[in-house]
C-alpha cells in the first residue's frame, strides 16, 4: 500500500487532506508540524511527503533540507504546499521537490500532483 | 488649492514637519489596511479549502467512480464535515470579531458563566486535534469558577489560547491551570513550544499578523489579537512568560463581576 505523509499545521486541513487520500486507498500519516514529521519519517518511511511551507517551530523549508540531506529518505519525492503565490521557494529549495500546490488547491489539482509524481 | 505663504525658513521647516506627519499616517493606515485584507484572505482561505476538498472528493467518489459510500463510511464522513463547517464558521466569527473590534463594535452579553466547565468544553472539543498534535492536557481546575461573562467570548479565549499551545507547543504537554478568589479568576495555559522572544511578546497582543513569506513561518494571525481585545472588554488583562527554548505561559486574569 502507498503511504503518504501529510504535514500541516492546520489540523482541519490536513485532517481532511488525509481523509481523501485514504478514501483513495492510501495509507496517510498526519505530522502537525516539522518536528513531529521528521519522527514519523523515522518511524516509516513514506512514497510522497505533502508538506506545507508556512509552520512554526520548523518550517516546511527546513524540513525539506533536511529530508533531502538525509541519506535514508532523499529518494522520497517532496510536494510543498502553501497559501503564498511565487517566489516562496527559491530554485534550489524548488530543484529538492517534487511538486508545488498552491491552497486552496481543488481535489483535481491535488490527484494530478500525485499523478504526475508516479503515485 | 489654496496656497500658503511661507514667511520665513522655521514657518517651512514647521510645515514640512506637519506635512511629513501626514503623510506618514496616511501610508500607515494604508499599510495596515492591506494587512488586515491580506490577514482576511489567508484565513478565509484555511477555513474554508477542507470543506471544498472534502465535497470534491465526495463527489468524484459518485459521479465518476459509481462508488457511494456505505453508511458508516457516510456517518464518519459526514462527521467530519460538520467539525468543519464548526470550525469555519469559528473562524469566520473571529475575522468577524476582529473587524468588529477594529471599528470598536464588541457587545457583550453578561451572563453567569463557569470558566471551569468552559475550559472543559474547549479542550473535550480539541480532543481529535490533540491526539494528532501527539499532546496531552494536563487540567488543573478548584471546582466550578462562576462569573459575569459573556459565554461565547469566553469560549473564543479558551479556543484561541488551545489552538495556539497546541500550534506552537505540538509534540509535549499542555497544561492549563484555573484558579480564582472572589474577586476574580485566573487562566493559566503553558506549552512547551519554541517560546517567544522578548522583544515579541507585548507585540502579539498589539497586533495581529500574518505568515510572512520571507522567513516561511507562520505568524500568530488574529487569535492572540482578538483574546487580548476581549480579555480587555472583560476589564482584565493577558500577559504571557516566556524565554526562547522554554515554552511559553499565557496568563489570564478576569474580574468575576459578582
Amino acid at each position: 500500500m502507498r503511504t503518504v505523509l501529510v504535514v500541516d499545521d492546520e489540523y482541519e486541513i490536513a485532517e481532511v487532506v488525509g481523509t481523501v487520500l485514504s478514501s483513495r486507498g492510501y495509507e496517510v500519516a498526519l505530522a502537525l508540524n516539522g518536528k513531529l514529521a521528521l519522527a514519523a519519517l523515522a518511524d516509516q518511511r513514506p512514497d510522497l511527503i505533502l508538506l506545507d511551507v508556512m509552520m512554526p517551530v520548523m518550517t516546511g523549508i527546513e524540513v525539506l533540507r533536511t529530508v533531502k540531506a538525509t541519506e535514508e529518505h532523499r529518494a522520497i519525492p517532496v510536494v510543498m504546499m502553501s497559501a503564498v503565490g511565487d517566489g516562496v521557494l527559491s530554485s534550489e529549495d524548488e530543484s529538492l521537490t517534487a511538486g508545488y500546490l498552491r491552497k486552496p488547491f481543488t481535489f483535481d489539482e491535488l490527484m494530478a500532483t500525485f499523478a504526475r509524481v508516479g503515485l | 488649492m489654496r496656497t500658503v505663504a511661507v514667511a520665513d525658513d522655521r514657518q517651512a521647516r514647521v510645515l514640512q514637519n506637519v506635512l511629513d506627519s501626514i503623510g506618514a499616517a496616511l501610508r500607515g493606515e494604508r499599510g495596515t489596511a492591506d494587512q488586515f485584507a491580506s490577514v482576511v484572505s489567508h484565513e478565509l482561505r484555511s477555513a474554508l479549502m477542507p470543506i471544498s476538498l472534502f465535497v470534491e472528493a465526495m463527489l468524484v467518489d459518485v459521479t465518476q467512480n459509481g462508488r457511494v459510500p456505505s453508511r458508516d463510511e457516510l456517518m464518519q464522513r459526514l462527521g467530519m464535515f460538520k467539525r468543519q463547517l464548526a470550525r469555519a464558521n469559528h473562524d469566520l466569527k473571529r475575522l468577524l470579531d476582529f473587524s468588529r473590534i477594529r471599528s470598536g463594535q464588541l457587545d457583550l452579553e453578561l451572563e453567569d458563566v463557569d470558566l471551569s466547565a468552559t475550559v472543559a468544553d474547549v479542550v473535550a472539543g480539541h480532543h481529535e486535534e490533540l491526539a494528532v498534535a501527539r499532546c496531552t492536557v494536563d487540567f488543573e481546575s478548584p471546582g466550578a469558577i462562576v462569573g459575569r461573562w459573556d459565554r461565547l467570548r469566553l469560549h473564543q479565549v479558551a479556543t484561541n489560547l488551545l489552538s495556539n499551545a497546541i500550534k506552537y507547543g505540538a509534540g509535549a504537554p499542555i497544561h492549563i491551570a484555573l484558579s480564582a478568589n472572589d474577586e476574580s479568576a485566573r487562566l493559566v495555559v503553558r506549552d512547551h513550544g519554541p517560546g517567544i522572544e522578548a522583544d515579541q511578546r507585548e507585540a502579539i497582543f498589539a497586533r495581529f499578523e500574518r505568515a510572512h513569506p520571507t522567513q516561511h513561518q507562520s505568524g500568530y494571525g488574529v487569535g492572540l489579537w482578538v483574546v487580548a481585545r476581549i480579555v480587555e472588554a472583560f476589564g482584565g488583562a493577558i500577559e504571557v512568560e516566556s524565554e526562547p527554548g522554554l515554552g511559553a505561559t499565557f496568563i489570564v486574569r478576569l474580574p468575576r463581576l459578582m
